[in-house]
């Protein structure tokens, strides 16, 4: 490739104000789309919020109502986020170091959270809890509620986030295989220790990009959570659902001012994705020069 | 630590990776199981350590039985053929694991540890490397560390799964030999899988030799060298020459035990000269008989009578000097 082009430069050159054009082209365009599509409408939240100035901004999202939402966001967050560590970690050990009959049926079923369309999870929980779900009797005789209450949001976040962590873990932990496991235990490591100090430290950066992935979900997420809130104001209403109730109370400028805090979370919860995920890349990358 | 194997099998799914396999190693032995692709030598290696149970039979080390100890209790020492170093540890950290993960009443202090590691460290001349990555390790390092790592925990017995195996030639070379010094220092029972015949007969005491999950002849190199028990034992030990005496027939024999001259000889056949190979000290040539296709190799001194002035297409004669065997 060298020789041709030190042979002949101007063809080469030629050749390659074509590709820059069509390059230039190409990138205006993405620039383009993102910006009419993605900073447009972050601009649109964030000016909304600030058009009555910093003081209305910050009453509406320290209004009680609001800080209750928050509040619920984070419960939901902090529940299902460990939950799906624990499970994912579980599932992906299981997937990539045992053989076992109905394997492939368990990784497919991880993956049912994200064929099944969020509503459809929503209402199973209530046809499952509700009053006149499956067990909804049982659950009112020993006076548990779990439909249009917190467990019900937790739950409807569980289900919606269960794959992210596994997905992320099971090509990641099948690639490593079992050697430097059966190493550890050859070395007279237990159980626990091998899973310490050297599974734990050979998935930690997938780990934690799936917790991001995971994270950023729980927090948005809208139409599980909806179906099962009830939206009752200052008790089950997360950031997304309170959002919601404020535009359609044409209360706007509270309605974005909250938008532009979940944005927040949600830039934050990126820039933690992207560090990540420049961790796994750098991780790969010497891996490969192996 | 002596090893005994008696009535070993393992199936996989209906595959039979092991076939009713009994061996026993003395104390202090170093075993090489030769072996070509696919016979079960990492199979019975894996079962020797726990990481695999046999479908039947059982492993005993010094007569007590281990079947149902658990890998971690054996005090095994394994070297995989691709090393399997913690990659997210230093190569000092690696050395030192299996010292840190014992009970806290049997641990070390952090000082006599690292007082172990270097020696370690010392003993397979890479003490320099001790901050290192696995990665940032050549083949031969990495596979020198592997080893120090399996020694850390003064195991009773050293398994070794193809430790040259990813090496080229002349690495391969030295440290097989420096292996065999090393077993000379310490005199550690071991058992190491190889395909590679020169490498078992230069290293080991006892050669097992293993085709499609059995056992074909266990013995000291010369032993099945000189007297294979099989036609699979005389072809995998070296080249070799079969030719027919007739078409039911044929004898075997190896290139450097051929006799050869220019002019007719009682006992001498005739064969055209295919190809005249020099390599060093011997120089290799290929004939062709008449009554077979399968073409004869013969391995002669460099400096050799036939030799002087001879092309190919000429007429050689030859004669098997000492025929080995003469299988069916
Ligand atoms: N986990 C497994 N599942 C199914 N088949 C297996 C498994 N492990 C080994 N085998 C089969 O058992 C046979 C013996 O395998 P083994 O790894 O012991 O061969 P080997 O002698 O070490 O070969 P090589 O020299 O190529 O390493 C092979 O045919 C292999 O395909
Ligand atoms: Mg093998």
């Amino acid at each position: 490739m060298t020789s041709t082009t030190l042979a002949n430069p101007s063809a080469a050159r030629v050749a390659q104000r074509g590709n820059v054009w069509g390059r230039r082209f190409l990138i205006a365009a993405a620039w383009l789309i993102f910006t009419l599509f993605l900073l447009l409408p972050l601009y649109v939240v964030v000016n909304e919020a600030l058009k009555q100035g910093l003081g209305t901004f910050f009453t509406s999202i320290l209004e009680p109502d609001a800080l209750s939402a928050l509040k619920l966001t984070l419960i939901a967050v902090g529940i299902s986020v460990p939950l799906n560590v624990v499970f994912g970690v579980a599932a992906a050990w299981c997937v990539s170091k045992y053989d076992f009959k109905g394997k492939s049926l368990l990784v497919t079923l991880i993956d049912l959270p994200f064929s099944v369309s969020p509503v459809i999870a929503g209402l199973i929980y209530v046809l499952m809890f509700g009053a006149q779900g499956w067990f909804g009797p049982w659950l009112q005789d020993h006076d548990i509620q779990i439909v249009f209450a917190v467990p019900g949001i937790v739950l409807a976040t569980i289900f919606v986030t269960v794959p992210f962590v596994a997905r992320e873990l099971i090509p990641l932990m099948q690639e490593q295989g079992t050697q430097e496991e059966e190493a550890a235990r050859l070395l007279g490591a237990n159980g626990w220790q091998m899973f310490w100090h050297v599974t734990l430290p050979n998935i930690k950066w997938g780990l934690i990009y799936g917790v991001v992935l995971c994270t950023a979900r729980a927090m948005g997420e809208f139409g599980a959570v909806s179906v099962v809130s009830g939206h009752i104001r200052g008790m089950t209403n997360t950031l997304p659902l309170h959002v919601e109730i404020l535009y359609n109370e044409y209360n706007h400028v509270a309605a974005f001012s909250v938008a532009s805090l979940l944005l927040a979370l949600a830039i934050f919860i990126l820039l933690l994705k992207q560090w990540s995920e420049s961790r796994i890349n750098r991780l790969k990358a010497s891996a490969a020069e192996e | 630590m002596s090893i005994q194997i008696s009535k070993v099998n393992k199936h996989f799914g209906a595959f039979q990776a092991l076939n009713n396999i009994d061996l026993n190693i003395q104390s202090g032995e170093l075993v090489a199981l030769l072996g070509p692709s696919g016979c079960g030598k990492t199979t019975l290696l894996r079962i020797i350590a726990g990481l695999e149970t046999p479908d039947t039979g059982r492993i005993a080390f010094h007569g007590e039985d281990v079947s149902n100890r658990e890998v971690r209790e054996r005090n095994v020492g394994f070297v995989f053929q691709h090393y399997a170093l913690f990659r997210h540890m230093t190569v000092f950290n690696n050395v030192a694991f299996g010292l840190r993960m014992k009970p806290k009443n049997e641990r070390p202090s952090e000082k006599i540890i690292a007082e172990k590691v270097h020696d370690l460290l010392n003993l397979v001349q890479l003490d320099w490397l001790a901050d290192r990555y696995p990665e940032q390790l050549s083949g031969g390092q990495r596979q020198r560390i592997a080893l120090a790592r399996a020694l850390a925990v003064e195991p009773k017995v050293l398994l070794l799964d193809e430790p040259f195996g990813a090496l080229d030639a002349k690495v391969r070379k030295e440290l097989r030999r420096w292996l065999a010094r090393l077993h000379e220092e310490v005199h550690l029972t071991s058992v190491f899988v190889t395909h590679d015949q020169e490498e078992a007969m230069e290293v080991a005491d006892r050669i097992v030799v293993m085709n499609k999950g059995v056992i074909e002849q266990i013995g000291a190199p010369a032993e099945v060298y000189e007297n294979p028990a099989s036609d699979f034992v005389y072809h995998f030990l070296g080249d070799s020459n079969r030719l027919y005496l007739d078409p039911e027939n044929h004898i075997l024999f190896r290139p450097h035990e051929v006799a050869l001259t220019r002019q007719a000889e009682a006992d001498y056949q005739a064969a055209e000269v295919r190809d005249i190979r020099p390599l060093g000290a011997i120089t290799r040539i290929t004939l062709k008989v008449n009554s077979q296709d399968e073409p004869i190799e013969a391995e002669v001194i460099k400096d050799h009578a036939s030799l002087n002035g001879l092309t190919r297409g000429q007429i050689l004669y030859f004669k098997p000097k000492a025929v080995t065997t003469a299988h069916q």
